[in-house]
């Protein structure tokens, strides 16, 4: 009895270590570091100051608003792309294309994010490939730099999120059965509302959970904005790189991190309220 | 060519996937109002015919006509056909209630039209109540009678049937046959039904096709097919039967006598023109053959040792070997005694009841 | 039973005395990319016997890193002159050095005297002297020849075709040109409160023209070399660098002067090799050691005579840059009072954040 309990525990306590370790201790300590005022003098003492400073500053709450929202234009963004190409591998593509245009999706994720930005830049850039195909077909008479602009970060962050949308869309569209098309059709239905009423409802799940990792990923997205947005780029997680690194201030940004952290909390929660899904049902696809 | 009363007729219809045919130049008609089956083994064509019906394949060469009307070019949403899929394909996204209006909404009936509707077929289908509930929470039965109501109350020319007990255990597919059978007399609705499994075949139809490789073997009512089969390949899949070879011996109006591979010769009927010297094959239903003394004064008779007794009832039989081949043979409970493996016994039957037919592929 | 016993404790003695053995032969070096050289690395180990670990890094991220640990996990730091003072008055990460266990004479004694007197707390001095440089400008004489201060940058004509960083040298900078002395206002907070104000203005309305704000040195080295950009503030060895692909990029000491820098060596609180540390000090800082640093980092080191050993190239490009007049016109950096970052970092953000 002692001893199945004694097993029992045994076999739990990776988790435990992994979620006490390495999800809960560093989060209590970054809640705790951000309510702390440091002081060289007075020693350490409670405060909300940093809290404070976020909404007093136009600037830190502003990039916080931006930074949502150019998250959510992209999310948004992925998953028009993703369906077509997800539905393009999981219905229609049969046998080695679909495995080939699969493995298309996933290839460029197998060399890292910073790799992949600077490839979005030798394209983009001012003396670049994009730059150079269009004055060569006499499209623009001088360069025009597509860098350094909103543009340039959602078109990183949308193709940094495909492959975390398309897979789950993939699996979701594979699971449904062909029959349920055809009997749409059968019952008079058109292409449109076969789509609205019977695949989109079915792929929910998938939509929803690969909007949820978008999501994460691009709000927290960190070297795309540096490198592709240049000099208007705000980003909320650049803030908090400041903070912490440049400034040395780790109360503020322990601050910024739990507000990033209830921000994506907080609209994670919402969409999946709105989509009447629960975060059991997506995770669990 | 088209008759008036006929839902459905088809012309010289063919389908090829690349070298195979899986439709061979089949011409038919149903007529309207009728049960029709159309039997046979997996792979012998009638899913593509089904499927070509609805419209989700394109015939190769030949013509569809619903209602008088060519079907060529008319898309399955358009069609005047609505089908039952093989597990039956009701949106589990939906209430009972969607899935039922799903068709009507496409048609533009207005909301008031649609749930009236709804609330009629399913009470025409016993289930008055069900609207609201999720399609997890029916039995195999009801989501049946569910998935053929989403297409009664389209009122279609033609409903076609593909397989849709064959998920269902013994006991309540036995049930659903009846069922289904009395829903299409109810409707009056012209089904297309197809199935690999002759009893629901033959309870179920007013007419059945037996086909096979493509091709209708026969047509007919049940009752045709299993007294006079035409091909030995319907007298073997339409009820049980004992099946021997043999070589015609002699021929007499309908009557030819055939010495069988194990020696014996018997006496059967046949209606087809046989040949002398031509190998054929006999057919003996089980419950044709009698046992024991009582059975010398009948004119076909052989020795058999008893292999097993396979018992179930009023349906009961006995497995015996005769100089080497395993035969089947109906007996009455009263009968019982004497069956224990290893006894010897005698079997009888008539030569009205033995069909003799050209062996396939022969003619 | 009694000699497994003698035997395990004897293993776990001699295995005790092994691991300090090792641990005090190895010298974990927290330095910038090009200053501690492979082959610096091999004459140090082959002469001393001890194994140097090098880690690049970062003034931000030396503090960074030695503040996480309290100042341990490195045995000596190579964080810049100024930035040493304040991080020790606020986190307490380095320890004092030992003046005498370095050998004087062969570092120049005005660099010397001017990192003792700006890395001094309490009378005790925290930094020598190792790599020093400037910031200054990068310009592409062909295509930008008139640039000559840092606020020549925000000329329209060369609206898209300049850059500079979003960092403290470019506001201390644009300062000098705006012909403030931000040096001076160190210890006033108002007073400089008022100049970054100025500054803030001025780079604000200078946005438009920048192309954008660089962030790593190959970034920019790459806009400036596919001359995407005609002129930058950079470093003078990124300006060198680039001088010895294409004859007409150069690196240009501003009017009111280039920024002077000095990257010194500082011991860790926590450091566990100091004499290792100290070995490493006076064997970098002999005269033909330094002058294989120079040639690497592409900055001049505080080591007295390595001129003599380094190309004429370098040399060469050292004169061109520097006319005598410019080298006594270098404002070095003064040490950084704490809380001027802070208000700094508020300037910084607001023009990042203008539109």
């Amino acid at each position: 009895m002692t001893n199945s309990r004694w097993h029992f525990y045994l076999f739990l306590s990776p988790l435990l270590l992994w979620l006490g370790l390495l999800v809960i201790w560093p989060h209590a300590n970054m809640l705790d570091v951000s309510l702390t005022e440091r002081s060289y003098i007075k020693g350490n003492s409670f405060s909300l100051k940093h809290y404070r400073l976020f909404f007093e500053q136009p600037l830190y709450w502003l990039t916080y608003v931006r930074t949502a929202w150019v998250a959510i234009l992209t999310t948004l963004m992925t998953l028009l792309i993703s369906f077509p190409v997800a539905y393009y591998i999981a219905k229609i593509a049969k046998g080695r294309s679909k495995l080939v245009l699969f493995l298309a999706c996933i290839l460029p994720f197998w060399v890292s994010e910073l790799v992949r930005a600077y490839g979005w830049m030798i394209v983009l850039r001012e003396s670049g490939l994009l730059s150079g195909l269009l004055l060569s077909l006499g499209i623009i008479s001088e360069p025009v730099e597509f860098l350094y602009n909103d543009g340039a970060i959602l078109l990183g962050l949308v193709y940094s999120g495909m492959l975390f949308m398309i897979v789950p869309l993939v699996s979701a569209l594979d699971s449904l059965d062909n029959s349920y098309i055809e009997a749409g059709f059968d019952l008079g239905g058109n292409r449109w509302n076969i789509l609205r009423e019977i695949v989109i409802p079915h792929a929910m799940p998938g939509i929803v959970s690969g909007c949820i990792i978008v999501f994460m990923l691009s709000l927290g997205n960190y070297l795309i904005p540096n490198l592709m947005g240049g000099k208007d780029s705000l980003w909320f997680t650049e803030q908090i790189f400041t903070q912490f690194i440049t400034r040395f201030n780790w109360e503020q940004g322990s601050a910024f991190g739990i507000l990033l952290l209830t921000l994506s909390s907080l609209i994670v929660w919402l969409s999946l309220k709105v989509t009447r899904q629960s975060l059991s049902s997506t995770m669990g696809q | 060519m088209t008759h008036p009363d006929d839902a459905l007729s088809c012309s010289n219809l063919t389908k090829k996937f690349d070298s195979f045919t899986a439709v061979d130049d089949l011409s038919f008609t149903v007529e309207k109002g009728r049960f029709f089956s159309i039997l046979g083994p997996s792979g012998c064509g009638k899913t593509t015919l089904l499927r070509m019906l609805a419209g989700f394949e394109h015939p190769t060469s030949g013509s569809i006509t619903i209602k008088g009307q060519e079907m060529s070019n008319v898309p399955p949403n358009l069609r005047p056909v609505n089908m039952v899929f093989q597990h039956l394909a009701l949106f589990p996204t939906m209430t009972v209630a969607q899935n039922i209006a799903y068709g009507l909404k496409r048609r533009g009936v207005n909301r008031a039209d649609r749930e009236k509707k709804v609330l009629e077929v399913l009470a025409r289908v016993g289930l008055p109540d069900s609207g609201e509930k999720a399609i997890s929470q029916l039995s195999g039965g009801q989501k049946q009678r569910i998935a053929i109501a989403r297409c009664l109350v389209l009122e279609p020319e033609v409903l076609l049937l593909d397989e849709p007990l064959g998920a269902l255990d013994l006991k309540l597919r036995e049930h659903m046959k009846v069922e289904l059978k009395q829903l299409q007399q109810e409707f009056g609705t012209t089904f297309v039904y197809i199935t690999h499994d002759q009893s629901e075949a033959l309870v179920m139809s007013d007419k059945v096709a037996v086909m096979n490789h493509g091709r209708f073997e026969q047509v007919g009512s049940p009752q045709e097919l299993y007294r006079a089969p035409k091909t030995a390949f319907t007298a073997r899949f339409v009820g049980d039967t004992n099946a021997f070879e043999g070589t015609v011996q002699s021929v007499e109006g309908d009557r030819a006598e055939i010495a069988l591979a194990n020696g014996l010769v018997v006496a059967a009927r046949t209606e087809s023109t046989v040949d002398l010297g031509k190998s054929v094959e006999v057919f003996i239903r089980p419950e044709n053959i009698m046992l024991g003394e009582a059975a010398q004064s009948r004119e076909n008779t052989m020795e058999a040792i008893v292999l097993q007794e396979l018992f179930d009832g009023a349906n009961s039989k006995v497995l015996v070997n005769c100089s080497g081949q395993q035969v089947q043979v109906h007996h009455s409970v009263s009968q019982a005694s004497g069956l224990t493996p290893g006894n010897k016994l005698s079997l009888s039957w008539d030569w009205q009841h033995t069909l003799c037919l050209p062996k396939d592929g022969a003619s | 039973m009694r000699r497994t016993t003698k035997l395990l404790a004897s293993l776990a003695l001699s295995s005790a005395l092994l691991s300090t053995a090792a641990s005090a032969e190895t010298l974990r070096l927290l330095t910038w990319g090009g200053y501690a050289p492979d082959e610096v690395v091999a004459l140090f180990e082959k002469e001393t016997g001890i194994t140097v670990k090098v880690t690049t890094s970062n003034n931000e991220d030396m503090i960074s890193k030695l503040r996480a640990t309290g100042g341990a996990g490195f045995d000596l730091a190579q964080p810049s002159q100024d930035r040493i003072t304040g991080a020790q008055m606020e986190f307490g990460i380095y320890q004092p050095l030992d003046l005498s266990k370095v050998d004087a004479a062969q570092i120049i004694p005005s660099m010397l005297e001017a990192t003792r007197s700006n890395t001094a707390l309490e009378g005790k001095v925290y930094g020598l002297p190792h790599v020093w440089g400037t910031s200054g400008l990068v310009v592409n004489t062909k295509l930008a020849g008139d640039v000559k201060d840092y606020t020549d940058l925000c000329k329209a004509e060369l609206k898209g075709k300049v850059s500079y960083r979003l960092k403290r040298p470019t506001l201390i900078g644009f300062a000098f040109a705006l012909g403030e002395d931000p040096f001076a206002a160190y210890a006033d907070a108002e007073k400089y409160q008022n100049i970054l104000d100025k500054v803030e203005k001025k780079l604000i309305e200078c946005k438009p023209i920048v192309k954008t704000y660089w962030t790593g040195g190959d970034a920019l080295i790459n806009l400036v070399r596919s001359e995407e950009v005609v002129a930058a503030m950079a470093w003078d060895a990124g300006g060198w660098k680039l001088n010895r692909d294409n004859k007409d990029i150069k690196f240009v000491a501003p009017k009111s002067g280039a920024l002077g820098w000095i990257d010194t060596f500082a011991l860790p609180r926590k450091s566990k090799a100091t004499d290792a540390a100290y070995k490493w000090i006076n064997f970098v800082m002999r005269p033909e050691i330094a002058a294989k640093i120079t040639e690497a980092a592409g900055n001049f080191t505080a080591s007295a005579g390595s001129d003599a050993h380094v190309n004429e190239v370098a040399k060469a490009q050292l004169q061109g840059s520097f006319p005598p007049a410019d080298l006594d016109n270098i404002n070095w950096y003064p040490a950084v009072p704490a809380g001027l970052e802070e208000l700094e970092g508020l300037a910084l953000d607001r023009i990042k954040a203008a539109q």
